[in-house]
């Protein structure tokens, strides 16, 4: 096994130079709306790079969390600064890093009070680094929190035509979620005493001990559910996602879809399968309907959509299916099969698991491409109804062509990183739940047809004569969206940079899991 | 009577001095001249202010540092208690005080033709009233500082004699006042009927000695209790705050919002733990409905007011409902989160409340109305206010990184621990709701455009009450280890009885 690094420094430089920018942004001068922009993108770009430093010198093999670091924050009630990464949340922090400093670049297009909408963005990349990177309830919490403020200034200030409704939907939805998780994490709380006579809100310790039992436990196994379905947004919960994604600015539709919504699902994997190993056992068939649910579902809606915002958006509630049947699956109650053996079982649930994981990186990747081509689009049309356009790709041969790509990639096509996660996903569970992985296959096929049906329409046929000028996409929005184009292809072809530290992590998960 | 004269004076100092200022005050406002007395009168207040509240910080050290417990005679004694809850509480009096008394003068020179230097030596008088109230142990006395407390804040409430909302305002106050007044004292005389006592200690022990509780004493808490609810402004009792907060000078309402309800918490945890502990189970379920109606009728009428001051009334109807979940909640013997959260509550609430109103304060200096209306783009207009107002109500919605969240853990944390779980769900799903109005005011705020531009020049002194409001709120927010801490002193108010 390789040496685990034992760096202390990282992940507090990683989720508070974004805090320390944002803090810089507003001392900076007014009329000066390009330093303001340089400064911000800097300061992404060094958060970027000490991300991929993380990524390598993460010890790939290991289950154990590192670059961890722990120190005393409130010790009267238990509360500690404790920081660390897994194969879970170190792709996921990873991409943050990624798709953040993608956003900030597209954001150059940003001339409404730059200063306040930069340094809302990076207050937004530390509460999503700190909420994937905290290893304490109350540090979760707080992080958890601090992600959703930054969130509604970008949808309300710099948001489409609905924006305030769209903005305080959005934070009451999720905060409904996060008071409930807050109950649980108090209940949790109170339940553990320690050698030492005190409590603890530290989650190894939390998840080692798994001091709730009975209905205490499948109360608080729902209170976090909620909070997490919310985010993602799991059917019925998703009804604010469509909103907030239309009326949201490009760059906070990009880290919407590609970081939010993949704090619920981590969390799920996070909390809810080891804190509550039993509870998952019994209701993983909900989990697993609810995610059967959202893929048929939400691809359906996706189908019947005009707007072309809407449409991703949707798709977005589809793919996250996938992710909550994985879950689902891993989740089950190992049932004895006549001729098949444990072992193969338990490696079926780390693949839907792995699967599960993969997925929400590669739709992060995907989708945030995605709703950035739609944001490209839109600043030259002013408008996204996919009716109203026409014969487009023979104006913008590029642009046709990246969005094909990245069409082709989100309908799951081999070769590019969104078959790896589906299948295995997929593959993992139709050992588990038989039905649900066939029913899932609908979704595949009707997210193909809507998908191809929309590039038919926008890009095919006859030019629409009102777009006989339209400008090809610019240099600064190739930049911006050539890292993600890249990675959809890499680990489309080679997914082991990703899986091998996310393999680790869920085989130690679902071990344990299994053996509580 | 002792011959130890610092015993007598010691613990009582802070009242002494206070008492002196106000005094000093009212008849150095008869003889300064008249060019000269805003200033000297609002420095000397600052100053003395400042004394009172060193003086309690040092008694504080002395009871905590000294290895016997306070020796006291026993007339004294008898009738206050200087405790380090009582003490904490009083240096969060003068605190709020000493914010009021900041972000009041350019208010009142716009808004006060007459009585401008009668104005500070009132609020002296009203923490004197507070800062007795919260060492009270004895029904007299009790009744006697609540009432200086009263008649001084019914007196501001109405001072600004040329506005009808105003002596409207105080004229209501005062009624609704009186007639709870009057309940409270006709639950003490039940009390004392049944117990032969007026001090809370003895009120114990006839109690535990009736046996089985008698209908009556519960009659005369109960009452008293109501009393008590009026003075916290806890619904159903809450009728006369949001014309009050309404009508007040701002700077006034700011501390009737936040310095009663200190006081208030104070007796009623006093009364509670000393005087009734016998029949916990009563009080407790009676302290828990009244903290649900709070709540959930604070928050609910607050959605549609479009007055701010009226919309922070209703909002502090909903906060005390959230502090009294504390006080209905159980103690407990080690790592107390009850106590340690009432009081982390009171000085985060301090800070966040008086802070919204020292930026409503400043948003009407300029010129503009009490409406919501009014504060549209005031991000563009004025960033400071803006940002100042939005992480007050985000504290006072309980966001982190702001104070606001460690408040409402611990209550919350403290109502699952004593089984009131369906009372922290209430309050959980009450700050939902709270969100929603806070945020209406952050939305019109950064999200509209400003319809016409304002020029908003504030004196340093009120600008440094904005600073030091929002530098409690963040700072506890960040890092409220100390105060958590420090808040545990008042654990040993059950112990110690």
């Amino acid at each position: 096994m390789q040496q685990v690094l034992r760096n202390e420094w990282l992940l507090t430089a990683i989720v508070f130079l974004p805090l320390l920018g944002a803090i810089v942004t507003l001392a900076l001068p007014k009329g000066r709306p390009a330093v303001v922009k340089m400064w911000a993108t800097v300061i992404a770009f060094v958060t970027l790079v000490l991300c991929v430093y993380m990524y390598a010198a993460f010890a790939k093999g290991s289950a154990e969390m590192q670059f961890a670091t722990s120190r005393p924050w409130i010790p009267s009630i238990g509360v500690s600064y404790h920081l660390g990464v897994d194969g879970l949340s170190m792709p996921l922090v990873a991409l943050t890093g990624l798709l953040t400093f993608v956003s900030i670049l597209y954001s150059w297009i940003i001339n409404e009070r730059p200063k306040e909408y930069f340094a809302f963005f990076l207050l937004l990349e530390t509460g999503m680094m700190g909420t994937f990177c905290a290893l304490d309830f109350v540090l979760f919490y707080v992080f958890w929190e601090i992600s959703l403020v930054p969130m509604y200034f970008l949808i309300g200030i710099w948001g489409g035509p609905r924006r305030e409704y769209a903005a305080i939907k959005f934070f009451l939805y999720t905060l409904v979620g996060s008071v409930a998780m807050l109950l649980a994490i108090l209940a949790l709380y109170f339940s553990y005493t320690g050698p030492n006579g005190k409590h603890t809100f530290d989650v190894i310790t939390l998840i080692t001990a798994k001091p709730l039992a009975g209905r205490a436990a499948m109360l608080a196994f729902w209170a976090f559910y909620l909070s997490f379905a919310i985010k993602m947004p799991a059917f019925p919960f998703h009804t604010w996602l469509p909103d907030a994604h239309v009326e949201a600015p490009t760059a906070g539709s990009i880290i919407l879809a590609g970081v939010l919504l993949k704090m619920g699902t981590y969390g799920l994997v996070r909390f809810n399968l080891p804190l509550f190993p039993q509870q998952s056992q019994e209701c993983a068939w909900i989990l697993a309907a609810v995610g059967v649910i959202a893929i048929i579902y939400g691809s359906l809606v996706a189908m019947a959509q005009s707007d072309l915002k809407k449409l991703v958006a949707y798709s977005s509630v589809g793919h996250m299916g996938f992710v909550m049947i994985g879950i689902a699956a891993a989740a089950a109650p190992l049932v004895d099969v006549p001729g098949v053996s444990r072992e193969l079982l338990l490696n079926a649930k780390v693949t839907a698991l792995n699967g599960a994981t993969l997925q929400m990186v590669n739709h992060g990747l995907i989708t945030g491409a995605l709703f950035l081509l739609v944001g490209v689009l839109y600043e030259r049309a002013h408008h996204r109804n996919i009716d109203g356009f026409g014969g487009l790709m023979v104006k913008v041969p590029v642009y046709a062509a990246i969005l094909i790509y990245v069409s082709l990639a989100s309908l799951g096509l081999p070769g590019l990183c969104g078959f790896v996660g589906e299948f295995l996903a997929l593959l993992g569970t139709f050992a588990i739940f038989k039905l649900a992985a066939g029913l899932s296959v609908i979704g595949i096929v009707v997210t193909a047809a809507y998908f191809l049906w929309m590039l038919q329409r926008v890009l095919l046929g006859p030019l629409n004569e009102r777009y006989k000028d339209l400008m090809e996409i610019n240099a600064l929005e190739k930049w911006a969206v050539a890292p993600l184009l890249i990675l959809i292809f890499i680990l489309g072809v080679y997914p082991a940079p990703v899986l091998d530290p996310v393999n680790a992590a869920m085989d130690h998960l679902v071990r344990n899991l299994m053996l509580f | 009577m002792s011959g130890d004269f610092g015993s007598v004076i010691g613990p009582v100092a802070p009242e002494i001095i206070l008492c002196v200022l106000g005094l000093l005050l009212l008849v150095a406002g008869m003889f300064l001249p008249a060019h000269r007395k805003a200033t000297i009168i609002f420095w000397t207040c600052l100053v003395g202010l400042g004394t009172a509240l060193c003086s309690c910080v040092m008694v504080l050290a002395a009871i905590a540092l000294s290895p016997e417990p306070l020796q006291m005679p026993n007339w004294l004694g008898a009738t206050l208690r200087v405790d380090e809850f009582a003490l904490v509480l009083k240096i969060l009096i003068n605190l709020a005080t000493i914010l009021t008394i900041l972000i009041s003068p350019e208010y009142i020179q716009h808004r006060l033709t007459a009585g401008r230097s009668e104005y500070f030596p009132l609020v002296v008088f009203a923490a004197l009233g507070m800062t007795l109230l919260v060492s009270a142990t004895d029904l007299i006395t009790i009744y006697v500082a609540m009432e200086l407390t009263s008649l001084v804040s019914y007196v501001l409430v109405g001072y600004m004699k040329r506005d009808p909302k105003s002596t409207e305002a105080g004229m209501k106050y005062f009624l609704v006042g009186a007639a709870s007044s009057a309940i409270m004292l006709y639950g003490m005389s039940l009390t004392y009927g049944m117990t032969g006592a007026t001090d809370l200690a003895s009120i114990r022990r006839a109690i535990a000695e009736l046996g089985s509780p008698e209908p009556m004493v519960l009659v005369g808490l109960i009452l008293m209790v109501a009393g008590f609810g009026f003075k916290l402004a806890a619904a159903p009792f809450h009728m006369w705050a949001p014309e009050a907060y309404e009508g007040g000078p701002t700077p006034i309402v700011a501390l009737i919002s936040v310095g009663p309800k200190m006081a208030g918490i104070a007796v009623l945890l006093h009364v509670l733990e000393i005087g009734f502990p016998e029949i916990r189970d009563h009080w407790s379920a009676l302290i828990a409905a009244i903290a649900a109606i709070s709540m959930v009728l604070g928050n609910l009428t607050a959605i549609p007011q479009k007055n701010i001051k009226r919309m922070l009334a209703y909002s502090s109807i909903g906060q005390i409902g959230y502090i009294l979940i504390g006080v209905a909640s159980l103690p407990q013997s080690m790592n107390d989160w009850r106590t340690s959260g009432i009081i982390v509550y009171l000085l985060v609430y301090a800070f966040m409340n008086i802070g919204a109103f020292a930026v409503v304060t400043a948003v009407s200096n300029a010129g503009l109305s009490d409406d919501i209306e009014d504060y549209r783009g005031l991000a563009q207009s004025s960033p400071l206010l803006a940002v100042a107002l939005l992480v007050f109500l985000a504290s006072l919605a309980g966001l982190p990184p702001t104070a606001g969240l460690w408040g409402k853990a611990l209550i919350f944390g403290a109502a699952i621990y004593s089984g009131f779980t369906w009372l922290a769900v209430v309050g959980v799903a009450c700050s939902v709701v709270s969100v929603f109005y806070y945020f209406n005011v952050v939305r019109v705020m950064f999200f509209l455009k400003a319809t016409t531009p304002h020029t908003f020049r504030n004196t340093h002194l009120l600008t440094a009450g904005i600073i030091i409001a929002i530098t409690g709120t963040l700072f506890i927010g960040v890092y409220p280890e100390p105060f958590i801490a420090m808040a545990r002193v008042g654990q040993d108010i059950v112990a110690a009885r």
